[in-house]
Order: structure tokens, then sequence, then C-alpha cells
């Protein structure tokens, strides 16, 4: 059963949108939770207010780690890979059934989980590092939420391969979708490790095993806990070139080399897991910086290539379209209006400049042991995952409520605002952050003034600006938060329908002329713009390398 | 178009001189980082070590113990305070909620530390200069360190051990020689 | 897949390129995506954990028996 969209002409299939319906509608719950959780957490680190108290804290830790990096994530590209793989191709879902099967699996970890957790079940934090021990259903959940997961994943292959026999695509997929296939692909490993760390883990947890050895359990779990994080990576810059399609009608500069990119991620980027082992006892340096520097650095390659091709592939539909003056026209001229716009490109700021950077430097073996577990290394993944995909997740949903749930966007005003409070709040929290654990802050620490312990540790009495500046970020990035949850509830559930294209209040761009600029420059603004970004790349290297020649000598 | 498929030149289309421009500096700067890392086990001197022994927590539990009665000093908040010899292996044992013993080492001087958990995984954090490494039980972490300067150090854990992982915090003294020890409270006793 | 050449092709090529192949073939893709990650990673990783030793005698006698 189709349905025709008068507004993109694609022909969409009605099992495949209450699928994805029904998956975003648990992602945006998902994101509710995490970011309640998350303003309890900011005022709680903040020592002047130390709103919860040691376990809630903990718990609360718990809960805005799974929510956030997990339920919030997945279940918004489990809804991503349907899109991708049947609307985009004009193809009927492979099978509905399995796919409400998925959803049920996934639903129904994702409730026993955050049950468990809130009845201070498991509080062990994301991680769970055994031997700290969780209620089994605890672990059940998680292995129900992978399995559903994995079987999402599998059903989106399911719809290429129809979608290929039946004729509705090519040889090569359209670079969205093949996007969306890397991160598929990623997930697989993602979830396969998944399976592998939390089967026996949940085995003990009833008693069934002995014990499970905690340094593989870290190898392992980091296979999980990382590489979900690059499900995201891939997804969204999948995501940033739909975006571009969409909002000024730009195509890769050059499909083969964005491709490339991809590929490289499949290949290499899991194996960056290592990232969380460097400071650890079991595996040695070669294993290390093997692993952590992604085979030579291949899959950050990747990521320049993409930090490079996506703002390019803006530019040079802008210029194609006549803002050609100076080298930064195009910018100025972009569709700022359209939240769907601004949301992708702060993020690409955000995710480059913040994220990318600190990630670099951060996994490189030796300067990891002065930022290892401090609150660095929140900052960091405050800039991958929140300023990056969640920000660029948030935008694209600007595109989704109309589209797939044929709702118009209630309090569209607001909506324009929304992305820049969002990123400025969670760009002053991430720095402050990073700043924070520049002077040894942990994280994952309820007391920095160390009540109730034998000794104490003064911090560096600096550090009270950034607690205020973070505190105000987590604020500002709340309220934008709020804002989009507040939008995104209210006109879906009790906003005005879409009839026609008539009530779309974003635009789809038309393909930017053609121009066969051959072997020329053809971003000469981007071309500037990443220059600058590796100027700082290099200047952040050289800081972290300096502060790390400060410390004691080690061997 | 993301959306749809290639233009069906897509493979053989050329990479305009800007993009490639960008690719092949990335690369260098890529290969630039993979180097540096290898490059600074040779001439740099802050490298995680690649040296572990498998124990139990016994087995570790009576190391450190023998440790601690062998060149303890005196006592600080129920702690043995242990001064060992430069050169020596120093077993440092991470538990709920404490580090012992609290160690005394003189600056410039190697010392082998010997780091393992007696029950759940912990995070040695030396601050203020901010030096961090793992600890896992059953496993023993052997890194040598050579502290540069001296004074007062604590070892915060900066991993989530529990409910009390907030109090989980140690010591460590860098002296010139044992004249200075007064200045840090500590009384030799023994 | 062969028969599906009459779908949209790119047919003026007759024969692709190893990597654009690959490009277009997203099972092998997902093979050695799976491979270099379980190689590298997983199982490399496996062995230097199996790979510990016991803590030396040399090192534990000179506390234990003194």
């Amino acid at each position: 059963m189709f349905r025709t969209c008068d507004i993109t002409g694609f022909k969409v299939c009605l099992a495949s949108q209450k699928l994805i319906r029904i998956n975003a509608v648990f992602a945006v719950v998902s994101l509710l939770i995490a970011v309640l959780g998350a303003i309890l957490l900011v005022f709680t680190r903040w020592q002047e207010v130390h709103l919860l108290s040691s376990p809630w804290y903990y718990r609360i830790l718990t809960l805005h780690g799974l929510n956030a990096l997990i339920f919030w994530i997945v279940f918004f590209e489990i809804a991503g890979l349907y899109f991708g793989s049947t609307v985009v191709l004009n193809t009927r879902f492979c099978s509905p059934l399995l796919g409400w099967v998925s959803f049920i699996l996934m639903a129904g970890g994702f409730i026993m989980v955050d049950v468990m957790v809130l009845q201070g079940k498991a509080d062990v934090l994301m991680t769970s590092y055994v031997p700290l021990k969780a209620h089994p259903l605890y672990y059940l959940g998680i292995i129900l939420f992978a399995v559903g997961a994995l079987l999402g994943v599998g059903l989106f292959f399911g719809n290429l391969v129809k979608a290929k026999r039946e004729g509705n695509v090519g040889e090569s997929l359209p670079l969205f979708t093949f996007g969306l296939m890397a991160a598929a692909i990623i997930a697989v490993m993602t979830l396969l490790s998944g399976a592998v760390v939390y089967v026996p883990t949940f085995l003990w947890s009833l008693g069934l095993i002995e014990s499970v050895d905690s340094a593989w359990y870290r190898l392992i779990w980091w296979g999980l806990g990382h590489s979900s994080q690059q499900i995201n990576v891939a997804a969204m810059i999948a995501i940033w070139y739909l975006t571009a399609s969409l909002t000024v009608g730009g195509n890769s500069v050059n499909e083969k080399v964005s491709r490339i990119a991809f590929l490289l991620y499949v290949l290499f980027i899991c194996i960056a897991s290592a990232h969380h082992l460097l400071v650890d006892p079991a595996v040695s340096s070669t294993w290390k910086v093997w692993n952590t520097s992604y085979a030579m650095y291949l899959a950050v390659l990747a990521s320049m290539i993409h930090a490079f091709a996506v703002p390019a592939t803006i530019e040079s539909a802008q210029r194609r379209k006549g803002y050609t003056n100076g080298l930064f026209e195009w910018f100025a001229r972009a569709p700022w209006g359209n939240p769907a716009f601004s949301s992708v490109f702060l993020a690409i700021i955000g995710f480059g400049f913040i994220g990318g950077i600190t990630g670099v430097i951060y996994g490189m073996e030796q300067t990891n042991i002065i930022v290892h577990n401090t609150m660095a290394i929140v900052g960091h993944f405050k800039g991958t995952v929140v300023l990056g995909t969640t920000l660029t997740f948030m935008g694209i949903t600007y595109y989704i409520i109309p589209l797939i749930f044929r709702k118009k966007i209630v309090a569209f005003k607001l909506a324009k605002i929304q992305p820049w409070l969002f990123f400025f709040g969670i760009a002053i929290l991430s720095v402050s952050m990073i700043a924070l654990g520049m002077f040894g802050v942990p994280r994952r620490h309820w007391d920095i003034t160390f009540s109730g312990a034998i000794f104490s540790h003064d911090f560096n009495p600096v550090i009270g600006i950034f607690w205020v500046l973070m505190v105000l970020g987590g604020v500002v990035a709340f309220l934008g938060a709020l804002i989009w949850l507040l939008i995104v509830v209210i006109s879906v559930f009790f906003g005005p329908a879409v009839n026609g294209p008539e009530d779309f209040q974003l635009s789809i761009a038309e393909p930017a002329p053609q121009a066969d600029h051959g072997h020329k420059f053809i971003a000469p603004g981007t071309l500037v713009a990443s220059l600058i970004f590796m100027a700082a790349l290099l200047i952040f290297f050289f800081l972290n390398w300096k502060w790390l020649s400060a410390i004691w000598e080690i061997q | 178009m993301s959306l749809t498929a290639p233009p069906k030149d897509w493979y053989i289309k050329k990479i305009a001189r800007d993009e490639k421009g960008w690719i092949i500096f990335s690369l260098i700067i890529c290969l630039f980082m993979f180097f540096w890392m290898i490059l600074w086990h040779v001439y740099g001197k802050q490298n995680p070590s690649s040296i572990t022994y498998t124990t139990t927590t016994a087995e570790f539990t009576q190391l450190h113990q023998a440790f601690s009665d062998k060149y303890k000093i005196g006592e600080d908040n129920n702690l043995p305070v242990v001064m060992p010899p430069a050169e020596s292996d120093v077993f440092l044992l991470g538990q709920m909620w404490s580090w012992s013993p609290v160690l005394v080492l003189k600056k410039d001087e190697w010392y082998t530390f010997h780091l393992s958990s007696k029950d759940v995984v912990h995070g040695f954090s030396v601050q203020p200069i901010n030096m961090n490494f793992m600890v896992l039980p059953t496993y023993d972490y052997t890194i040598k360190f050579k502290p540069t300067e001296t004074g007062e150090y604590k070892i915060v854990c900066n991993e989530f051990c529990g409910i009390g992982h907030h109090m989980m915090i140690g010591k460590i003294v860098v002296v010139n020689d044992e004249s200075e020890l007064g200045q840090y409270g500590i009384t030799k006793t023994n | 897949m062969s028969e599906d050449q009459n779908t949209i092709s790119n047919g003026e090529q007759p024969k692709k390129a190893f990597l654009h192949g690959l490009l277009d073939n997203y099972f092998l893709m997902l093979v050695l995506g799976l491979v270099v990650y379980a190689l590298s990673y997983c199982i490399w990783g496996v062995i230097e954990i199996l790979g510990t030793q016991p803590i030396p005698d040399e090192i534990k006698q000179t506390l234990l028996n003194p």
C-alpha cells in the first residue's frame, strides 16, 4: 500500500511509514528522559547546588547515558534506516511483521532497562564494568533491545535487496542511502559485540557463570559502546548530504570520493574502540597505536574528506545559483531561515571544531594519559554526539514532521531559534567540561570535595568559573532541547494536518544548475575554512603534547 | 541529489583540484600523527607500559601487605606510610574505597608500580599533575614512574566503583630527602 | 545479481574496477568490515589478554621470602 507524496513525489509505503513513526516517537521519548536527567546531573556536579544524593546521582547518570547514547540514537537511526531503504527507493517494506517484532523487542528492552535503573537495581552506570553487578533483567533488557535493533538493521538490508530486485534502484544506491548503509554495517559490528559481551554477563548475573573477566569485558564492551557512536557518525553525515540536497539543491561534489570515505568508515572506524583502552592493562602499545589510529588514521582521513565535501557541496550549489562574490557570499546567503539547514551547519561546525579535534588528540595513545576519565572526555563526546549527531537529528526532524507525520510545525518562529540555543548551550557546556578535564576533574564523580574521605584534594580554584559556565551552557541547552521536544510533541499529536504543498513550511530546493567545473577549484571558501580547521587541530595537538611532556616520566 | 541514483559517470568523474589537494594534505597529517605516536615511544618520556601480569586478588593483597610491612615508616589516617627504595617494586592496592598505602617517593628516581584492585574496576588518577591509568582486578598493571617534582599528590579514583566512589582518595608524597617529611605531616615512627 | 543489468545500469562499462564493484556491493563491504574489526580489534585484543603471564617469581621472592 502506497501513498504518493504530494510534496516530494516519492511513493511512501504506508506500512513503512507506521514503523518510521513509532520508532521516531520512541526516540523522542528517550531523548526527553535523557534531557530531564541531564539537567539534574548538571546541578549535582555543580557543588554550589549539589542537588542529588550520591545513589541518585549515579542512578540518574546511568539513566541519562543509556537514554541519550543508546535509546534516543538507535530508535532514531532505525527510523532513518527504514526511511532510507523504502521511501527514498520507492519500495515496499520487505516484512512489516518483522518490523513490528523488532520494534516490540526494542521497546520492551528499553522499558525494562529504564525501570530497573529507576528502581535502583542497576547502579552500575552505562558501562556496567564487571564485577559491578546489576539485576539480571537489566542485562536482559539490553540484550532484547540489541536483538531488536539488529533485526531492524537486517530489515534495512532486506529492503535494499527488494528494491534492487524490483528494479527501483540500480547498481549504485543514492548517496544518502549509501551513507545509511555504512551506518547499518557499523551497526552490525556494534550489535554483535553487544551480544558477545552481554550474554555471558547476563548468565553471570543469574549465577550460571562464575565470573566474567574485567579486561575482556572492557575490550568487547567498547566494541559496543564506541562503535555505537560510530553508527551515529555515518548516519549523521548521510543526513548532512541529504540536507545539502534538500535545502540548497546540492549534490556531493564528487560522489566517488564521498563513497570511498564511507567505505573507510566501514573498514576502520570500529577498531578505534581502542580509544577507551589506551591506559588499560593487558593490551600492548602495538595493539593500542594501531587500533586507536584506525589503522594509520584512515577513518580520520574519511572524516576530513566529509568535512570538506559537505560544506563544498553546499558552496558549490550556492555558487552555481549565482552567489559567487568573494569567499563567503554563498555562506551569508544560505537558507538560514530553514531550521534544518541551520541545525546541520551548526552541527558540522560543532562536530568538527569541538568533537573532532578533541577526539583525534585525546585518542592518541600517550596524550590519553592526561585526559582519560576526566571531564575532558565528556566534553569531547558532547561535541560529537550532542552537537553533531543530536543536533543533526533534531534538524532533519523538521522535515520528518511534515513529510512523514503529515503535520505542520507549530511555533515555526521558535523552531528557527531552537538550533542556535541548543548549539550555543552545548558548545559552552562542552568547552567548559574540556577545561575542567584539563585541570584533572574526574568524570562520573559525585563530590570533588571528597566529603567523608580521609584525604582531600583542592583542584585549581580557577575551575570555579568553568563550573559556572558549564551550568550556564547546560541551562541554555536544556531550554533548546525542551523547545524542540515541545515543538515535536505538540506538532505530531496536536498540530494541524498538512494537506498539500501549500502547508509545507520548509522548502525542497530545486537541484542547482549544472556546471561542469571539471578539475578546477569548486569551493574556495570551504578550502579556506578547512585550512583554518586544520590549523586549529595542529595547535591543539602541540599544546596537548606539551602538557603531556610536563608530567612525570612514565615507561 | 543524494536521494536519487548518482550520475552515470560518478565513478570516473575527475576530482576537483581543491578537493584533491585537501585530501592529500589530510593524508599527510594523518600519517604524521601515526608516526608521531611511534616516535614518542623512542624519544618521548611519557609512554604507557605494555607490561601486565595476571594475578589473583589474594596474591596481590599478600604482595601489597608484604611490601607495606617491609618499607613502612609510619602511619597516616590509619594507612601505612611506606617509603620504598628507588628502583624497587611498589604494590599499590585499590579497593572500595581507598588506595593503600600512602607512598613516599624520591624525586628523579624510578619506581616500578604494580597497580591492581581487590574488588571492582578503579581509576588511578594522580592530581594535580593529572596522570590517569586504569586499575583492574586480577591484572597487575606494571608501570614505571619517575616523579619529576616534589610535593604532595593525591590519587583520585576516576572510575565509578560504587556509592562511596567519591571517598576513594590516596596520597603520594615526593621529596628530595627524608628531612622534608615533616612538612607533609608525616612523622617517621619506624 | 547479474540479471538486474536491464534495470538502471551504467551500461557503458562492461567490467567494473574492483573498487567500483566494492562500492556497489554492500554485502562485500559488510564482510570486509567485519573481518577487519574482528581480526584487528577483537581477536588480536583477546590474544593479548590471554597472553598475560603470572607475576614473575623473582619479583615475588624479594617481598615474600626476604
